[in-house]
């Protein structure tokens, strides 16, 4: 059985720790890079290698893998195995805190359920993690309850709606809150997908041994569900080929550590008066960024996890989570450079300067310039932000649950430029500009604007070093309550590992 | 044959689950109107009120809508506040004023929280539950209390 590669192990483990980003470097054709891996059972057909080669003898050879069966190719509709595990997921937790927490709130009874369906929704006013990151959680759980079980992914994105709308009228006896409705369904579809797009890079039907336990055990990590029912189904140890679409045809990521400091009031010796913290940080480019936009939803993801620390009563450790995916595109030159993009985006910030949730839907013109591995390449993005719901950092909605945000819908622009000159020098340049009206808590409009320049010398096609400078203002205006600006400026030194590799 | 069979199943089913998401919707939107009431002898109000401590108790809320008034001997400048009630849905909140008539406390009838007032004159305090469209139970205890030295 061969061993996994270094790279392929710490990419690995890294998804295993990523519950679900801006975008990374042009995804990297792995296909060009794979070595043979002797004594791997081929696939059908010739599978891009992404984390490591799972397709070792050429493709035009037959071997052995054009015998075997593939299951997962064309998994049959399991609607009652959907329905019972989209139960169980609101079961758990609504039995947790009724038997064992014995909250007043888990307390159900029709009575409760003819008062959720008779009285107004309210919108609650729990914490910023618990709204922004719990509830979208739970919403990719009811997703993959669906998509899991043979769903499509366009047949899968009614099943969050279904279950938020059962959790919030029958799972407790709150009222039914409209931003946990949304942040429950459209987080958990752009969540659930990407979690479920990771699960199957991590998946190998046709590794074995040791191995297989470990990729097993990695995708259950990372998608619960799917893990679940691999394991009822004898799933988990049968050798079978890889569906084609559970590789893309790109992927690169890169896992940045080093230092950061960020400032609220800049000056030359504004470093020494921040707040210092150690940061890791993962960003993962799933498939390649123009190409695959037009391919099914979330052919196209891009990934950004952040962790920081030590964390101070503003922020947590999970300092940001972002993931957007492809929904659909339409190229505007006969090369396919150019082309409209539709996309779909969750994100979570909560630094020491700054705290914003939300979900969205982006359009907007995605472009190439040169190809990935020549001398020069870039692409950009330029792209209209449609806020469906976003949580913004307010100055004066403080409330006594832990809620100091505001919601409301919102518009915004994301413009972004990356360039890799000579297979090392990489620069990243990105505007993001919004504005939120604030529909529940201070009477208020938000406006956000991050200006960051990122550079990085990549010394081999694995490691690189690099700084980064984001420039932070939030202008919020206030209706009977002064109007409060709040600038941030943060800085990043780090050296970062490519995984696979660096295209070359 | 079959993906076909099976593609026709899950365009049903998913019709379905969307006809009944509509049909929940339409159920909330609908059932809003509803008679509002009054605190009565089935919601078991029950007042302790001794100077410097005071709780105030009340079960079976449904659709209530009334505002209620007690004044309280407050011999503190402060008062801790253990919010122990459940009020899922209305408008539900707690006022207190001081001896001077200042507001010292504007805020929901909470669940399992602790909280306490602004500085104030001890004295008469008043306790005023405000309640719209509640639904639950109300349950608050206000003691005496003295900031620290």
């Amino acid at each position: 059985m061969p061993a996994m590669t270094r790279s392929s192990r710490l990419l690995l483990f890294l998804l295993f720790l990523t519950p679900a980003g801006t975008l990374l470097a042009q995804g990297m054709d792995s296909t060009a890079q794979a070595p043979p891996a002797a004594g791997r059972i081929a696939g059908p057909q010739p599978i891009p290698a992404t984390l490591q080669p799972l397709s070792g003898p050429s493709a035009a050879a037959p071997t052995l893998a054009d015998t075997l069966p593939c299951p997962d190719c064309h998994p049959p509709i399991r609607f009652w195995a959907a329905a019972g595990e989209l139960m169980l997921v609101q079961f758990i937790p609504w039995s947790y805190n009724h038997f064992a927490r014995d909250a007043v709130w888990a307390d159900v009874s029709f009575t409760t359920i003819k008062n959720n369906l008779s009285y107004p929704w309210q919108w609650d006013d729990n914490a910023f993690v618990n709204n922004q990151f719990s509830h979208p959680y739970h919403g990719s759980l009811y997703f993959n309850s669906a998509r899991t079980n043979g769903y499509s992914f366009w047949q899968s994105v009614p099943w969050p709606f279904v279950g938020s709308l059962m959790w919030e009228t029958m799972g407790e006896a709150w009222a039914p809150a409209p931003n946990d409705f949304v942040n429950t369904s459209l987080g958990g579809i752009a969540l659930g997908e990407t979690l479920y797009r990771l699960s199957s890079l991590v998946l190998d039907n046709t590794a074995t041994g040791s191995e297989r336990t470990w990729r097993e055990i990695g995708g259950f990590a990372i998608d619960p569900l799917r893990g679940f029912n691999r394991l009822i189904r004898g799933e988990s140890g049968k050798v079978s080929a890889n569906p084609p679409d559970w590789r893309p045809s790109r992927v690169l990521a890169a896992l940045d550590l080093g230092y950061r400091n960020t400032t609220t009031a800049f000056s030359f010796d504004s470093i020494s008066n921040g707040v210092s913290q150690w940061d890791a940080q993962f960003t993962l480019g799933y498939g390649d960024p123009v190409k695959d936009l037009g391919g099914k939803p979330f052919s196209y993801i891009a990934l950004k996890a952040e962790l920081a620390g030590p964390a101070d009563s503003g922020s947590h450790l999970l300092g940001q989570l972002s993931a957007r995916g492809s929904l659909a595109a339409w190229p505007v030159s006969s090369d396919r450079h150019h082309q409209i993009a539709l996309s779909m985006a969750y994100d979570y910030f909560s630094n020491p300067a700054v705290t914003y949730g939300g979900q969205s839907i982006q359009a907007g013109l995605v472009s190439v310039f040169g190809a990935p591995g020549s001398k020069w390449f870039a692409q950009t993005n330029v792209l209209l932000n449609v806020v469906v719901l976003g949580a913004t950092q307010s100055d004066y909605y403080q409330t006594i649950e832990g809620r100091n945000y505001d919601y409301g819908p919102g518009l915004g622009s994301l413009i972004n430029a990356r360039v890799l000159y000579n297979h090392r020098w990489q620069l990243n340049a990105s505007y993001l500009g919004l504005w939120i009206h604030t529909i529940d808590g201070s009477e208020s409009a938000h406006y956000q604007d991050a200006l960051t320049f990122e550079g990085r010398y990549w010394m081999t096609k694995k490691l690189g070093a690099g700084v980064s400078f984001t420039g932070y203002a939030r202008h919020s205006n206030y209706s009977g309550l002064p109007d409060v600006t709040e600038t941030a400026d943060f800085f990043r030194a780090f050296i970062s590992t490519a995984l696979p590799e660096v295209p070359q | 044959m079959i993906g076909s069979n099976a593609s026709e199943r899950s365009g049903i089913m998913t019709s379905n689950l969307l006809r009944g998401a509509v049909l929940l919707a339409a159920l909330g939107i609908l059932g809003c109107d509803i008679p509002e009431e009054s605190l009565g002898p089935d919601n078991h109000v029950n007042v302790i009120n001794q100077p410097g401590h005071f709780e105030y108790t009340a079960d079976n809320i449904e659709n209530v809508t009334t505002t209620i008034t007690i004044t309280w001997q407050n011999p503190a400048p402060i008062a801790a506040i253990q919010h122990l009630s459940f009020t899922p849905h209305g408008t539900n909140l707690l006022v207190i004023t001081d001896a001077d008539g200042k507001q010292v406390y504007n805020g929901k009838l909470l669940y399992q929280l602790d909280d306490q007032t602004l500085p104030g004159t001890p004295g008469a305090w008043t306790v005023q539950f405000q309640l719209g469209k509640s639904v639950g139970q109300i349950d608050v205890i206000l003691d005496a209390s003295y900031p620290p030295d």
